[in-house]
């Protein structure tokens, strides 16, 4: 069974985040065929993971870490210091384990958002489900990364005591 | 933030003149965008020619900008998109929201 994994460092300013992206995606593409439009999904979710981690990270160090299994690929990255799991996990509950919540950090910023456990939450396109979507947002971050990939999530990892943000997409 | 404007049949056009349009230059960009408005500019073109990647950052700029005018019954057009911005545009439904087109002679069309 073909798998491969490979860390990436992410930059810690804005100008670095055009090389990372394409370092990453070449990196990759030596790995395994990527179509064009499957590299620009990647490109899309690895701009918004960069940017995130710049904006939001609290620490001056970020890995995110990249498999190959078969056909899919995974990206991980540790959501460090960032208190966002606590915020979505308090947002949440009180819906209970299987449901989907809406969760609003603002007017314009919904999500839907599948309780897989008390500690895993699955971001959903909302287009798949045909759930009502304010287009004219005030933040596109988690939005691009949830409609570019097959499944999206947050969990906390147990072994590393942090949160994790896993994303997926068929190859 | 490198930026060009010319003024073209009283319509304000910007040449985005950046390979990253990113959060380093989203917030400048709609500073400089909103103020055109209250100086009294409503109809305007902005260029993405010379831009390779656009982040969230930046979309949630050009909306800023798009929810500014619009009360003011005026007219933002996004021209010369690359493919990987385009597809940014199609995936955020942003494209059935902004007047997008290939190039500039199109885009005076909206206005007319």
């Amino acid at each position: 069974m073909f798998f491969k994994k490979i860390d990436f460092i992410f930059p810690t300013s804005p100008d670095g985040i055009h090389e990372f992206v394409e370092t990453t995606i070449l990196k990759v593409s030596e790995l395994v065929l990527l179509s064009e439009k499957i590299c620009q999904r990647i490109r899309l979710i690895l701009i918004e993971l960069a940017t995130n981690f710049i904006k939001h990270s609290l620490t001056q160090e970020g890995i995110l870490t990249i498999s190959i299994k078969e056909k899919l690929l995974e990206i991980t990255m540790p959501d460090k210091g960032s208190r966002f799991f606590e915020l979505l996990k308090r947002k949440i509950f009180p819906n209970s384990i299987g449901e989907v919540a809406e969760i609003s950090f603002s007017d314009t910023n919904n999500h839907f958002i599948k309780i897989i456990s008390e500690n895993k939450f699955q971001f959903l396109n909302p287009y798949l489900y045909d759930f009502k979507i304010e287009p004219m947002k005030d933040h596109y971050g988690l939005y691009i990364i949830t409609l570019a990939s097959d499944y999206f999530s947050i969990y906390h990892n147990q072994t590393s005591k942090e949160a994790e943000f896993m994303i997926s997409l068929a190859i | 933030m490198k930026i060009q404007e010319k003024k073209t049949d009283n319509i304000l056009v910007l040449y985005i003149q950046e390979r990253d349009a990113n959060l380093a230059i989203a917030e400048e960009f709609k500073e400089l965008v909103l103020n055109k408005i209250a100086s009294g500019e409503t109809k305007m073109i902005i260029s993405f020619a010379s831009v390779s990647y656009l982040d969230s950052s930046f979309l949630g700029a050009l909306v800023s900008v798009l929810k500014n005018l619009l009360p003011l019954q005026g007219k933002v057009v996004l021209i010369e998109l690359g493919s990987d911005i385009l597809s940014l545009f199609e995936l955020t439904r942003l494209d059935k929201v902004f007047i997008l087109r290939d190039s500039l002679g199109n885009a005076l069309q909206e206005f007319k």
